[in-house]
Formats: structure tokens, C-alpha cells, sequence
């Protein structure tokens, strides 16, 4: 079998860090949930541990897969996906924190939105495998608009933001390596940059300065160029007119809050300033594995999900967080370093992708953790407790590894 | 062109990895103290936990005020209870809702009372739960002291019931009175009457809270007498064998007014003066000593200065200085016009030539003792502020005293088994507010002391506008008599027991022992003992019996209701001396104890019988 006869080509230092990043996880979701009554075998870190050993199944199932399997059920795989994602949300999925996003099979659910990132990533990367998206010709985004666009619009509808921008930041980044160039990036993104300069006249006019300087050194045809303007002023007033005539008092508080928890301290900013404290409180070495009093008695909220980095931080300080950020990093420099690797451009894209998934969901999650970011939801990969999202992770490591293992054919 | 765009993707990825780590570093290690705080201020809440209140006893250790406890919502709390009802009112005050002393005592000595607040920290899950075995310990409350004041409340008792039964006889508006020790300066029993139950202190005329012997402001008048009479002895300005014209009664003044007596005294010696209250004898005697040293005496008799009793709201009277004298103030002084005063400075003036002509400062606590072990913390010493007279002059005033009961204007009181000396006054109050004398009002008033020779009591009596009868000698002395025959027919507080035999038979309320017994049973005996009785508060036995306000010369009982312990000699082996009290309850008046740690010896032994005031007596021995 090829894969016990090219073990040597498997990357090694990843699956080592992955490992030990699934083992703090474990401790830590351990930890979290300690205090929970009932028998272990009920309990959150032993069905996490069995999430594990199912990704490590998935993994050894990719690694034993031809490239050309994904390849070819890229489409078939993202029309699932997508069916599932109108199945939660027209017929009914079960509700957890007000979104509707899961789907019950009796002993276990699943969670659409978790399979959509890869079956996004796999149509993303077929499609870039083959085409070459630029400014110049704007027909070539119509293809990846839809297929951006309709999970993406599925999962903002659940609600479930983080997840939609999920696919917004790895569309952004697999572009860019598929040839996008930047300043094209950055008018591609600048209507959605105009939505939010409106609030503020000077941001919005400086905005739309450097639109016009990059435009004007981009040399892009006329009616691109006015295209894109005119985007960016439609959608600027646009926004400056929903925000000061639609919406109401309350709706553009719910906005500003969403952005700002501080404005709200025993609301939605409660989660942010608990786990800022629950972080902070660990200090330099933390209190120690299981003693965290933030955690213990319920001050931190979601604390085995999306919270997971404070449990860490308020058991092991700033010198356990170090490790972890530490670990990730080394994660990314590994996903880099494979990148380099020559390969088929399908399946290089879908490093690429899996790779910012990954970093997405780290920068997000402990951006919010840390009072950063608004909270989204967004858990970390391989600490926080999930099944669906356990899996989604291992899936995409799997596609880390399966480059240098067999990345030339397809 | 991939390695450009990968290298630009990893510059991205550091930079964020770098603000990541930078804040991390922020909040856990450079403010890692503060949200440390924050944290447990969130999860450790500071519980305090309140001591018990000291309670007051009177000096034989009979609870005055005590604590009740009950159940308040989940908690057991407890609450001020005045067993003994109105008794002592003025001089106990009572608490707020929250058990913060608000009047007299309880609001004076409410620091020492209180205790000292203990805590712990609970810590609490994020819905506000405790949770079990998680306290931190903190300080554990100390217990309020215990106040033990110079009051005996059977005295107390004889004074309020004599004060009661009078001031209604008599349709005046209020009547006050002192016994005190007058060497050692210990009130024995203070009283205003009426009074209020402090138990419900809502709604109460803000008079019948004021206790009048610290806070009432009148011209002595005729007491004054005594000061004047001293001053001339002591100074040797005036023989008193000396004979001193009458002048028919009535003498003029320098600017034209006159001085009268209520009747043409003839010639007398300064004893005669005395004893019939001859204001123009005393004008002439005060002549003799002149302004300055007049004054002199006045003040070192206490006059003008507040007498520093530890009961709040006394006033301190008010002596004209020298200087401001007019042609008249000497000679109106000396029979106590022209100067203020409240009754209880009038009572230490006369202590003075009580017990030999020492001004000692009044007291009212006698000691504060630790709770819990009845170890004595503060013991309140006998004080002498200076001598003010010679033994001698005393000896010389108090016999001029008894002649005011022997054939003077209080002969109506003289006793067939005691020797009273004294004087009587009639005065106008003076008005604090107004700033003068009420000619409408009028205050009687009798201080006396007993026996002559060598008193052990002085006891001051005065009534506030009596309306059937004007005469001090007739409306405070027989009040003042009242109060001490009764104190020496006490079968059991008299200072001379045994050795009286009781001339006036006590009446049906004075027989009969309630305390222990159920209601009904109180009710039962109470129709055997022709006694109406009245209730108090609520429990199932009654705790303290005293008599209450006479209806129609006919006396009646009130009884307080309540759990006070048994009226079996309780076995209180192996326990400490406040849980051996308490088990006592209303019997540990008489405990006597000796040593200090846990009960291991007492007697009498358990299940005897308790007779009230039975002398009770616990050895204490510290655990091995």
C-alpha cells in the first residue's frame, strides 16, 4: 500500500503538533466540564476524545485517497452540503442559541455549516484549478460569485456570521493565490470597506481617495474602473441612508453592540468582559490544571466551546496561551512550508483554503477571547468541544498532509 | 511569484500572531492583578456576621434587656427584648429595627453594646449560589458586652409602682425620683412616670422617653436651703446657735420688694430656720458668708456644671457668675431663686452632706462583663471630684435635715421605724426655650436621706405641676417615704433584713410567685390571689412579674410572657458559663461563679426546685 510505503513523506513535525493540540484540547474541554454531573462515558471530554478518534479515522481515509477522488466529487459534495444548509433553515434543524443550525440523526447531530467549508473549499479550489479570476475580466468572477454566494447567503440567513466569513476569507485568500493580484483585491473588497466608511464622512472620503489612486495606477478598462465607483458610492450611500432612516433606535444599538460589547455590560458584553477576566486572572502561570474559579463556577460562559482559550489561559496563565499560540504558529509555518511543495493546483488551492480556515478560526477566536472582536461564535480548532467541527479540522489537516503524500497526480 | 505571495501571506499571519500575544501579555501579566481582583470580587462575597447584642442587667445580674431570637426568613436573627416591660424605660431607651441603640444607654453606650461585626467570604457561582466548603474564614464576631448598671430593680420596681400610684393621687403631670448610694455615687433606682413600654417604642409622647432627673431645669428653691446652710458653717460666718429675727415674715429688699415666709417663724437658730424653711433667716444667713464665697460653694456643690453622668441629654442648670449678681441674688439664692438646676445635681449636693461632705460623680454602670466567660472587662470606679465640706459641717447639716422631719415642714413623713432627714422645695420651672421662669408652673420637690446619722440612701423626689395640692411637703415627701419604707420592708433587697418588722401588709399583688408558670396557671392563681393580671409579649411560661399602675387604690400584676429556661435547677454540666446562663434564663440572676471555662460543678444539683432569687453556684473549670 502506498501509504505505509511513503511514510516518510508524511510531514511528521504536523501531525506531532496536531496531536499535542488535541491533547491540551482535550485536558481543557476535561477541565471545563469537570464539574458536570453524570457517568463519564456521557461526559463532554470523552465524546470530544471519540470526535478525535473519528478525524483520525477521516484522516487515514484521505491519506488513502486519490486526490482525484475530490476532484471529481468537488460538485456533488457542495450540492449536498447546500441542500443540508436549506434543509436547517426552511424545514427546521434544531436550535442551539437561537440559530437553527443543526440536523439530528437520533444519537448525534450534525452541524451543515461545519461539512459547507469543505465542500466550499473543494468546488473553490476546482474551479480556481482551472481559471484565473482578474479585475480585467469581470465575467470570471460570475462563476465563483454563485458558488461563494450561495452558502454564503445560507449560513448569514441562519444566523451564523463567523461561518459566512469563513468563506469570505478563504475565497479572499485563495484568489490572491490563484493569481488575484492585490490592488484588485482591495477594490474587490472596497464597496463592502464603503458600507462601513459611511458611518463617518472623512473615513469615506478617504476611502474613496485611495479607490481613485489605485484605480487610477491600476489602468483598468473605463468601465471597470467606473463600475467599481460607482459601487462604492451606491453602497456608501446606501448604508448612510439605511443606517440614518431604516433602521431603528434599538436596531443600530444591536449593531454598535455587536461590534462593541462594552456597550452593553451585563448583555452582550458580559461574555467578553468574563472571559477577559477569566484570562487576566490567570496572570503569568495561571491557577493551576482544574482550578480555575472563573470556569468552576459558571462566571465564564460556553467555556468548553467558544470560550475554550480562557479556560486555558486562567489554568496555565500567559505562559500556557504563549505554548498554544506558540504551537499554532508552528502549524502555520508547517501549512507554508507545504504550500512550497510543488503540486496540482487543485489540490495546492485546497491547502491554501484549508490553511486559512484554520488561521481564521485561531486569529478570530482567541481575537475574541481576548475582548478583540466582536463574538461570533467562531470555536478554535482542536481545543474547542464539537463534533462536527472536530471532524471539519481533521478533514482539512488531512488535506495538509495528503499534498506531499500524493499532490502531483490527479 | 508563489514564494512572494506565501511570504506576504506569512508576514500577514506574524503580525496577527504578534497583536495576539501582545494582548494576551496585556491582560494576564501586566494587568493580570487587576482582573485577578475582578474575579474574585465576582466569586467571593464578604458576609458579615452579626454579633449578639450585650444585654443590661441590673446589679444582682436581673436581665433588663436581653435578646430574643427567631426565624427571619431563612436566617436566625434576633431581637431587643425588654423582659421586665416598662421598667426602667428612661434609662434603658430602646433600639431600631436593626438593633442600633437609639435612646439613653442604648444609644450612649450602643459601640460597647454592639459588638464587633465578624466576617467570612462565600464564594458564589455566577447565579449568586454559595457554594458549600468553598468559605474562606475571616474574623468571627465578637459579642456585644454585657452592661451591668448600679440599678437594683427591685428598687426600681418600689420606686416606679410609688411614682405610679402618687402622680395619678395627686393629678400632676409627671413625677421623677433617684435612690442612690450617696458615698459611692451609684444610682440605685431613676424613674419618670409615666414611662413607656421600649418593647414598642412607636408612637411614644417624646415625654414619657425623657428621663426629667438629667434633663428638667428648675429652680430649686427650699433645697437650696441645705448649700446655704453649709457654706455659713463651713465658712463660720454666722454661730449657729445664733438667734435670727423672723422680722415678722416678711423683710424688704434693697429695691423694695419683698421676701416672705409663709408664716410670721419668729426667732430661730439656724436648725429652727431649717426645719421650718424660713426664707429670710436664710437671706440673712447668706449675708453673713457674702457673694464670693457664696458663689464659691455653690459651685464646688456642683451647681452649673453637668454632673457627668453617663446618661445623654443632661443639662448642667445654670449659675449666675459673680459679676452679673444684682443687689438681690445673694439673698434670694440662699433659699435657691435665681439659680437652676436639674434634679439629679440637687441629689449630688446632697450625697455631699450624705456621706460626709465629699461630692463623689454619679454612676449608673456599675461594670461591663465579657459574655461569655462573665469575666469583669471595665470596672466603673467610685470617683470622688473634691471635698466640699467638712465632715463636721456635714454631721452639723444633716442633723439640721432631720429636724425638718422631726417637727419641721415634713413632719408629715416621719416614720415610726426609719430616721429620715431632709428638705423639701417648691419652685418655679425654668423655661429652656424662653429663657425664664413659668409663673404658671410649679415643681414640688423632696431630697432626702436615711438614716440621719449615717445614710445609706439618698433619694430625691420630684413632681411636676401637681394640681390638688402646692406645698412640697405635702406632695414629694410622702412619695419619698413611700419609696423607702418600701425598700426597707423588702423581704429580700432591704438593707436591714430581718430586723424590721413589716408595718403595712403588702398588698394581694405582692403575694404570690408567677414566674415559671403557664398562662392559665398565672391566670389561676392570679383568681386564688385576687390579683388582676395583665400580659406581655408572648411564650409559653412567664418570665417576669412586677407590679403595675394601681386602678382605684387597687394594685395589679404584669406579667411578661416568654422562654426563659426552667424553673428546675437545669443540669448544666460540661457547658460554658453563657450556655449554662442561658439554660438558667430568667434564674441565673443569682448565679455565682468561680473559675472560668466549662461548668463542673453546681448547685444546687439539676432537677432541685428554683426558688427566685435563690442563690445559685457553678465551678468552672478550664478543659484538660
Amino acid at each position: 500500500m502506498r501509504l505505509v510505503k511513503d511514510t516518510h513523506r508524511l510531514d511528521w513535525s504536523l501531525i506531532g503538533i496536531v496531536l499535542l493540540l488535541t491533547f491540551i484540547g482535550l485536558a481543557m474541554v476535561y477541565s471545563a466540564t469537570a464539574h458536570d454531573p453524570g457517568p463519564w462515558y456521557k461526559s463532554f471530554w470523552f465524546r470530544q476524545g471519540l470526535h478525535f478518534a473519528i478525524g483520525i479515522v477521516l484522516i487515514v481515509g484521505i491519506l488513502i485517497s486519490k486526490p482525484r477522488f475530490w476532484y471529481n466529487i468537488a460538485y456533488p459534495f457542495f450540492g449536498l452540503t447546500v441542500l443540508s444548509l436549506m434543509f436547517v433553515l426552511f424545514v427546521g434543524g434544531e436550535e442551539s442559541h437561537g440559530a437553527g443550525r443543526w440536523i439530528g440523526f437520533g444519537f448525534f447531530h450534525v452541524q451543515p455549516s461545519e461539512f459547507a467549508k469543505i465542500g466550499y473549499l473543494l468546488v473553490l479550489s476546482r474551479y480556481l484549478s482551472g481559471a484565473k479570476v482578474s479585475l480585467e475580466r469581470p465575467l470570471s468572477f460570475v462563476i465563483p460569485g454563485i458558488l461563494f454566494a450561495v452558502p454564503f447567503l445560507l449560513v448569514l440567513k441562519q444566523p451564523n456570521l463567523s461561518t459566512a466569513l469563513v468563506f469570505s476569507a478563504t475565497t479572499l485568500v485563495c484568489f490572491y493565490w490563484g493569481g488575484l493580484r492585490l490592488p484588485d483585491l482591495f477594490l474587490l473588497l472596497t464597496p463592502v470597506f464603503s458600507v462601513i466608511a459611511a458611518m463617518n464622512q472623512i473615513a469615506w472620503g478617504a476611502l474613496m481617495g485611495s479607490v481613485l489612486l489605485v484605480l487610477w495606477k491600476r489602468k483598468l478598462p473605463m468601465y471597470i474602473s467606473v463600475a467599481i465607483l460607482a459601487l462604492n458610492i451606491g453602497a456608501g450611500f446606501a448604508s448612510y441612508m439605511v443606517w440614518n432612516t431604516v433602521l431603528e433606535e434599538h436596531q443600530r444599538s444591536r449593531i454598535l453592540t455587536f461590534v462593541d460589547p462594552m456597550r452593553d455590560p451585563k448583555g452582550a458584553g458580559y461574555q467578553v468582559i468574563q472571559s477577559e477576566v477569566t484570562i487576566g486572572s490567570g496572570g503569568l502561570i495561571g491557577k493551576g490544571f482544574g482550578s480555575g474559579s472563573q470556569t468552576n463556577l459558571a462566571f465564564l460562559p460556553e467555556e468548553h466551546t467558544d470560550f475554550i482559550f480562557a479556560v486555558l489561559g486562567e489554568q496555565f496563565g500567559f505562559v500556557g496561551c504563549a505554548i498554544v499560540l506558540l504551537l499554532f504558529f508552528l502549524l502555520v509555518m508547517r501549512a507554508v512550508s507545504i504550500c512550497q511543495v510543488h503540486g496540482h493546483p487543485f489540490i495546492t488551492t485546497m491547502v491554501v483554503g484549508s490553511s486559512t480556515i484554520l488561521i481564521f478560526h485561531v486569529v478570530v477566536n482567541v481575537a475574541m477571547a481576548l475582548g478583540m472582536a466582536p463574538v461570533t461564535g467562531l470555536p478554535l480548532p482542536f481545543l474547542s468541544y464539537g463534533g462536527s467541527f472536530v471532524m471539519t479540522t481533521m478533514i482539512l489537516v488531512g488535506f495538509l498532509l495528503l499534498l506531499r503524500l500524493k499532490g502531483e497526480e490527479i | 511569484m508563489k514564494t512572494d505571495r506565501l511570504n506576504l501571506l506569512l508576514i500577514g499571519v506574524f503580525v496577527v500572531w504578534g497583536i495576539l500575544l501582545l494582548r494576551t501579555f496585556q491582560i494576564q501579566v501586566i494587568e493580570g492583578s487587576v482582573y485577578g481582583n475582578k474575579a474574585d470580587d465576582q466569586s467571593q462575597r464578604r458576609v458579615l456576621w452579626k454579633p449578639e447584642r450585650g444585654s443590661i442587667v441590673d446589679r444582682d445580674g436581673n436581665f433588663l434587656a436581653t435578646n430574643q431570637p427567631f426565624w427571619n426568613k431563612t436566617e436566625m436573627a434576633t431581637r431587643r427584648l425588654y423582659p421586665e416591660g416598662t421598667l426602667a424605660c428612661q434609662l434603658l431607651g430602646y433600639t431600631g429595627r436593626d438593633g442600633q441603640g437609639l435612646q439613653s444607654l442604648e444609644y450612649r453606650f450602643d459601640e460597647k453594646l454592639r459588638g464587633i461585626d465578624g466576617w467570612s467570604y462565600q464564594t458564589r457561582d455566577a447565579t449568586g449560589h454559595a457554594i458549600p466548603g468553598m468559605e474562606r474564614s475571616g474574623r468571627a464576631p465578637t459579642p456585644g458586652l454585657q452592661m451591668v448598671l448600679t440599678i437594683q430593680r427591685d428598687y426600681q420596681e418600689i420606686m416606679e409602682n410609688a411614682l405610679a400610684k402618687k402622680i395619678t393621687e395627686l393629678n400632676a403631670d409627671r413625677g421623677s425620683a433617684l435612690l442612690m448610694d450617696p458615698t459611692t455615687g451609684e444610682i440605685l433606682a431613676m424613674a419618670s412616670w409615666p414611662g413607656f413600654d421600649p418593647n414598642k417604642p412607636i408612637n411614644v409622647k417624646g415625654s414619657f422617653i425623657r428621663n426629667d432627673l438629667i434633663s428638667l431645669v428648675f429652680e430649686p428653691g427650699s433645697t437650696f436651703k441645705a448649700i446655704t446652710a453649709s457654706a455659713a458653717l463651713e465658712e463660720h460666718s454666722i454661730d449657729p446657735k445664733e438667734l435670727i429675727n423672723g422680722e415678722g415674715g416678711k423683710m424688704a429688699l434693697p429695691n423694695g420688694e419683698f421676701i416672705r415666709d409663709s408664716e410670721d417663724h419668729g426667732i430661730m437658730d439656724m436648725t429652727g430656720a431649717m426645719a421650718m424653711s424660713s426664707n429670710i433667716a436664710f437671706a440673712k444667713i447668706s449675708k453673713t458668708v457674702g457673694k464670693d464665697k457664696f458663689y464659691r460653694y455653690a459651685r464646688k456643690f456642683g451647681f452649673g456644671n453637668p454632673t457627668m453622668v453617663e446618661i445623654p441629654g443632661e443639662e448642667s442648670g445654670f449659675l449666675k457668675p459673680v459679676d452679673k449678681w444684682s443687689d438681690r441674688t445673694l439673698i434670694t439664692m440662699a433659699f435657691g431663686h435665681e439659680i437652676s438646676s436639674t434634679p439629679l445635681q440637687i441629689a449630688m449636693a446632697y450625697a455631699t452632706i450624705a456621706n460626709g461632705g465629699e461630692l463623689v460623680e454619679p454612676r449608673i454602670v456599675k461594670e461591663w462583663r465579657n459574655p461569655n466567660t462573665g469575666e469583669v472587662v471595665q470596672k466603673i470606679e467610685r470617683k470622688v471630684i473634691r471635698r466640699v465640706i467638712s465632715q463636721e459641717t456635714a454631721s452639723q447639716v444633716r442633723t439640721m435635715l432631720r429636724a425638718v422631719v422631726q417637727n419641721g415642714t415634713a413632719q408629715n413623713i416621719k416614720s415610726n421605724f426609719l430616721d429620715f432627714a431632709g428638705k423639701t422645695g417648691t419652685a418655679e420651672k425654668y423655661d429652656v426655650v424662653k429663657k425664664k421662669y413659668d409663673k404658671e408652673s410649679n415643681i414640688s420637690s423632696f431630697v432626702g436621706m436615711v438614716p440621719a446619722s449615717n445614710p445609706k440612701f439618698i433619694c430625691m423626689v420630684v413632681v411636676d405641676q401637681p394640681r390638688t395640692i402646692h406645698f412640697g411637703g405635702s406632695t414629694a415627701a410622702p412619695i419619698f417615704k413611700e419609696i423607702m419604707e418600701r425598700v426597707y420592708l423588702h423581704p429580700r433587697v432591704s438593707p436591714q433584713q430581718f430586723k424590721l418588722t413589716q408595718v403595712q401588709g403588702f398588698s394581694a399583688c405582692e403575694a404570690g410567685q408567677y414566674i415559671g408558670l403557664s398562662q392559665s396557671s398565672a391566670v389561676a392563681l392570679s383568681k386564688q390571689n385576687d390579683c388582676p393580671v395583665a400580659f406581655l409579649g408572648d411564650g409559653p411560661q412567664v418570665v417576669a412579674q412586677r407590679l403595675g399602675g394601681s386602678d382605684n387604690h387597687k394594685s395589679s400584676l404584669v406579667l411578661t410572657l416568654g422562654q426563659m429556661g426552667s424553673r428546675q435547677m437545669p443540669n448544666l454540666q460540661g457547658l460554658s458559663l453563657r450556655d449554662a446562663l442561658d439554660a438558667l434564663g430568667s434564674a441565673r440572676a443569682g448565679v455565682q461563679v468561680a473559675g472560668k471555662g466549662w461548668v463542673t460543678e453546681q448547685n444546687p444539683l439539676p432537677n432541685t426546685p428554683l426558688v427566685r432569687g435563690q442563690a445559685l453556684h457553678l465551678v468552672l473549670k478550664e478543659k484538660s
